[in-house]
């Protein structure tokens, strides 16, 4: 009985002292990350503003899609109803694979070459296979969405 | 007596250059020495934290299921660091953030927690975590900048294959400074 009464109450002293951190914490992460989404859009688009893009002809789509670690959001550009080029501005994958991810690494090759031809990274099938789901799912938005511009 | 737990725990027993305890880390963020500084704060204040804890509640803690328990409490308070990383000191986790998550990982802090922490009061624990920690961080630190140094005049320093190389020298010079026979 006292091991089952030990682990519980460490366990609860701990979910505690999480559940203060986190609320703690909430803020100032959240605003890291926004500034960090920004600056991945580095190199596609400088603004979310949908008039701004029109006038430059890009149309740019959000995709929220389920990663390894948790939900990713992936900014597909279309020009000339072809992919610009797509960013992930958001996620929560392992760190190791953020070079994946970056703007100046297999991230780059969309829009360079026809989606179909773009292979996942064999070290980060899930992470890599998910873009291209996001990917697929904004063409096909895209598709059906009627003109916006 | 206690200068002697310090003196122990950080020279003489030295978690990475005599025990060879989280050597991980240690060659995997030398390359840059804000990074090496970075990651030795976060670690020490994991090995600081859970030194605490687990040596005031050493008695409570029953023998069969003190592993668990000690992985609890590090993994939480390694969960915490992150959080706090992420918010604070946001430029310096995106480039440590794999290893700040794999700090409840690192062979020192179970081994300080399993063999001083576990059994001693906490003003001994707490002296060792310090001499642990410090020693951690000097050798970190001397590692750091000697590997930062070297990649000036041999790009193969920055290498994985470098790190090696070299903490095999460091520790081959250290061995023989200190062995007797």
């Amino acid at each position: 009985m006292k091991p089952i009464l030990t682990v519980s109450l460490i366990a609860m002293c701990a979910g505690a002292l999480l559940v203060v951190v986190h609320i703690v914490t909430r803020e100032p992460i959240e605003a890291n990350r926004s500034t960090e989404e920004v600056n991945r859009m580095a190199g596609l688009v400088d603004t979310t503003d949908v008039e701004k893009l029109c006038e430059q002809g890009i149309e740019l789509q959000t995709i929220e899609i389920q990663g390894y670690g948790g939900l990713m959001k992936v900014l597909v550009a279309f020009q000339n109803e072809k992919v610009l080029g797509v960013r992930v501005t958001r996620h929560d994958e392992t760190p190791g694979f953020d070079s994946i991810l970056a703007p100046d690494d297999w991230i780059q090759t969309f829009g360079s070459k026809p989606v179909d031809e773009i292979d996942a990274v064999s070290r980060a099938t899930i992470t890599s296979r998910a873009v291209l789901r996001a990917v697929e799912e904004a063409m096909d938005q895209h598709r059906e969405q009627e003109e916006s511009c | 007596m206690l200068r002697q737990v310090f003196a122990e725990s950080f020279a003489t027993r030295n978690v990475a250059t005599v025990q060879l305890l989280g050597l991980c880390p240690l060659l995997a963020v030398s390359y840059s020495l804000e990074n090496a500084i970075g990651l030795a704060s976060a670690s020490t204040f994991v090995l600081l934290a859970s030194s605490l804890t687990i040596s005031l509640f050493r008695k409570l803690i029953p023998k069969n299921i003190r592993l668990p328990c000690f992985v609890l409490i590090v993994a939480t308070l390694t969960t915490v660091v992150v959080m706090l990383a992420q918010a604070y000191a946001w430029d310096l986790y995106i480039q440590v953030a794999l290893f700040m998550q794999i700090i409840v990982t690192n062979c020192m802090i179970l081994g300080h927690i399993e063999n001083v922490a576990a059994r001693q009061s906490v003003l001994v624990s707490m002296i060792n975590a310090s001499g642990t920690a410090l020693g951690f961080s000097a050798a970190l630190i001397v590692f750091g900048s000697v590997r930062q140094l070297l990649s000036e005049v041999m790009p193969l320093a920055a290498h994985p294959i470098g790190a090696f190389l070299i903490a095999g020298s460091l520790l081959a010079l250290v061995n023989l400074y200190t062995k007797k026979d």
